[in-house]
């Protein structure tokens, strides 16, 4: 794919203070050679939408940070390529902290 | 344990890629902590002990953090753990290519591995002390040689796999590179943890040190996972938040590094050293977007064993061969980057600021050969690397059209100033990890970060505790304004976007402070900085959500990003030679006589004051000259 082309980025969104339910939000974004779904995400929220979440962190595929569900299949959002019209969802539906971001374990009773 | 090369390869891709977090402590709601934290905003409850606290709190959870929280709780303390993100997926350790380096003898001796018995803890010392252009703090260094085989041994008991025989880095004179991976190596520290029942805070970033009558006497910040400000307790703080790497667009690094234990650190009140020692890759990927900054390129063209490929400026000329008839474009990193960033600033370099690679001299079988070469254990034979596909950049560099590459952010060489024990001057306040100098000087050989986080982590855990055997809880003061308004304050405006002035940053930083500097343009940054720091108060958030609201981070980060690239112009604008990494055009030589010295930062009143200081002297006094 040596061209660039608009495609569709659909998003699950939560907010578990102000949503009762989640939902979807789609966005259009320039995709090109080598450009990631980490790529879009960053994109989105640095363009179209700051109130999108998600967690990343080496985007080099090493840290396994960035999991998530795009087209129903947990993989790295930053080695996984950005090609056609997709899905993003959680990893884990029922652990939303926010859109997908997941909540992480609290601390222990004696702080 | 030992493991092969083709496992070490496959450990990248092993780590499971179910959803799951790494399982870590148990638990208590949310909203029991939440309660609490809300009484304390509303000014119910202050005092000791309605408090959050933990007898040490470390601020980072990678490896200098990981380790030193383990030898708290080894030392009968309590710590805690925070992370901006999570622990073991998140921070540069986990990202290392990885190998840590243990003199060939202990290796032998004390790890059982393959190496060279000729080799000795004192020869490491030295190779370690000339590649950092003698700027070592050599009591620093000591323990840096000294204490690593046995904090290596005890994870290899633990069941760290590591390669049996040793690699051989640039800068040492005999083999000494454990070789591992960066998340094997973080396994093992979780691990670790996980037996010493060290509690983490996830998703938490501290914002600043309080202090009291001279000591340090906890953390304040923000809690992602609510959107509230937190107040933390401790006897003492260790900060082990890694470099700032993010100061430029492009670097190795992972996202959250942008200094911000260096921002907090200088608001209290510590001094920094060499902080103009910023290590940078050469030959990392500038294009496509996905690959940006990755060190793919460097194994290729610069590492251990590459191809012969030639580094060509915008016209043509093999610019390190020119340079360096004899190593031509295999030199160390330090030269490498300069070599490569000096044709862009005189104006040779390429489309998007770096130079072009060559390959297309090769015959195209050779090319195909290169995946099975003995250092790039990671990269398939399908040209794949931690998931990301090469094939289709390198059919076309075969085909002959030119990569482009550039160098991209590594290492900081210098930072915060502390002894031996991770001690920072200011009580209560110790540091570990690559957000300190001192220990690498002015440049690190390839395998010295793990080696220094475990021993610094380790040494400043044992220090810390041992102060907080005598020390107790302080309660924070009344009046906390000044710690609310910087974490509230961007998310209560309307204004500027932070994403587009970190952009802004990170291009003069790019441009003007990157691998070639000169005084001309640290004092444009300098300036620059002045004009940053009159819009960052001006910097709202267009998003106002307060669970995991990246924007809000990305405003936090900014004031860090702003602190940082003030403190490290000023630093580089002092040091008027070239040495190790730092490279003045208008001084490209090294000024033995007057500048093997430390060049120190501190805060007088919030002013950036300088100095230079003599080097800390055990054993090698510095030649005077070349």
């Amino acid at each position: 794919m040596d061209d660039k082309k608009l495609v569709k980025v659909k998003i699950l969104r939560f907010d578990p203070t102000v949503d009762k339910e989640p939902y979807y939000d789609t966005f259009e974004v320039e995709t090109q050679t080598s450009y990631s779904v980490y790529n879009a995400l960053e994109y989105i929220t640095e363009n179209l939408d700051p109130t999108l979440a998600y967690y990343a962190s080496c985007r080099i595929g090493a840290c396994m940070g960035c999991l998530a569900r795009v087209n129903g299949k947990v993989v790295r959002t930053c080695t996984t390529m950005l090609t056609d019209d997709i899905v993003v969802e959680p990893a884990k539906a029922d652990n939303i902290l926010k859109d997908l971001v997941m909540k992480c374990k609290p601390l222990p009773e004696d702080f | 344990m030992l493991m092969d090369m083709d496992e070490r390869g496959r450990s990248y891709e092993k780590r499971d890629m179910i959803a799951d977090d790494i399982q870590y402590n148990v638990v208590k709601q949310y909203a029991v902590i939440q309660s609490l934290f809300l009484s304390r905003i509303m000014g119910e409850n202050k005092g000791v002990e309605n408090m959050l606290k933990a007898d040490i709190v470390i601020i980072g959870s990678e490896g200098a953090g990981a380790r030193a929280a383990v030898e708290v709780a080894r030392h009968g303390m309590k710590p805690l753990l925070l992370t901006k993100g999570k622990i073991g997926r998140s921070g540069a350790t986990v990202t290392a290519m990885a190998d840590f380096e243990v003199d060939s003898k202990s290796a032998v001796e004390v790890l059982g591995l393959k190496g060279d018995i000729r080799d000795s803890k004192e020869k490491f010392f030295e190779d370690t002390l000339i590649s950092g252009g003698y700027l070592s703090n050599q009591k620093m260094l000591e323990r840096h040689v000294n204490d690593i085989p046995e904090i290596a041994k005890e994870m290899m008991d633990k069941g760290m796999k590591v390669a049996q025989e040793l690699d051989h880095a640039a800068g040492q004179t005999y083999p000494r590179s454990v070789m591992t991976t960066g998340p094997e190596f973080m396994r093992i520290l979780i691990k670790m943890c996980k037996e010493e029942n060290v509690a983490v805070y996830e998703h938490f970033m501290a914002t600043d040190l309080v202090k009291k009558d001279g000591r340090v006497i906890g953390v304040v910040g923000l809690d992602l996972s609510t959107g509230e400000f937190v107040e933390i307790g401790a006897k003492a703080i260790i900060m082990a938040t890694g470099g700032g790497m993010q100061m430029y667009p492009y670097s190795t690094a992972p996202d959250e590094l942008t200094g911000d234990g260096h921002a907090m650190a200088f608001r209290a009140g510590v001094s920094f050293i060499d902080l103009e020692m910023i290590q940078f890759m050469g030959c990392t990927m500038m294009t496509p977007p996905a690959v940006e900054g990755q060190g793919f390129g460097y194994g290729l063209c610069a590492d251990i064993n590459p191809l012969d490929c030639w580094l060509l400026n915008k016209f043509g000329t093999r610019f390190m061969a020119d340079k360096d008839p004899i190593h031509k474009e295999h030199v160390t990193r330090d030269k490498l980057a300069v070599g490569m960033m000096t044709e862009v600033f005189e104006g040779r370099g390429s489309e998007h600021g770096g130079i072009y690679v060559s390959v297309s001299h090769l015959p195209k079988q050779i090319v195909d050969n290169y995946p099975q070469s003995k250092n790039v254990p990671y990269l398939s034979k399908d040209w794949e690397m931690f998931g990301f596909s090469y094939k289709q950049i390198m059919e076309e560099a075969k085909a002959g059209k030119a990569l482009e590459m550039g160098v991209a952010s590594h290492f900081f060489c210098g930072g915060i100033k502390v002894d031996e024990n991770g001690y920072s001057g200011i009580p209560g306040f110790y540091a570990a990890g690559e957000v300190t100098g001192g220990t690498e000087g002015g440049n690190r050989i390839s395998g010295n970060a793990l080696t220094q986080i475990l021993v610094q982590g380790k040494a400043a855990g044992a220090a810390a505790a041992d102060f907080a055997k005598t020390a107790g809880f302080e309660e924070f003061p009344k009046d906390m304004a000044e710690y609310t308004e910087r974490v509230n304050g961007p998310l209560s405006r309307e204004g500027l976007s932070s994403f587009e002035i970190r952009k802004a940053l990170q291009k003069v930083c790019w441009e003007k402070l990157c691998v070639v500097r000169t005084e001309e343009s640290l004092k444009y940054v300098l300036e620059q900085v002045a004009e940053f720091k009159k819009q960052l108060p001006l910097v709202g958030c267009k998003a106002k959500n307060k669970i995991y609201n990246r924007e809000w981070v990305d405003a936090l980060q900014l004031e860090s990003l702003i602190t940082l690239t003030e403190l490290v112009a000023t630093s580089a604008l002092q040091r008027k030679e070239s040495r190790c990494v730092h490279y003045r055009h208008d001084f490209p030589d090294t000024n033995y006589k007057e500048f093997t010295m430390n060049n120190i930062l501190e805060n007088k009143s919030g002013r950036i004051a300088t100095h230079f200081e003599p080097v800390v002297v055990t054993s090698i006094v510095p030649p005077k000259e070349a």
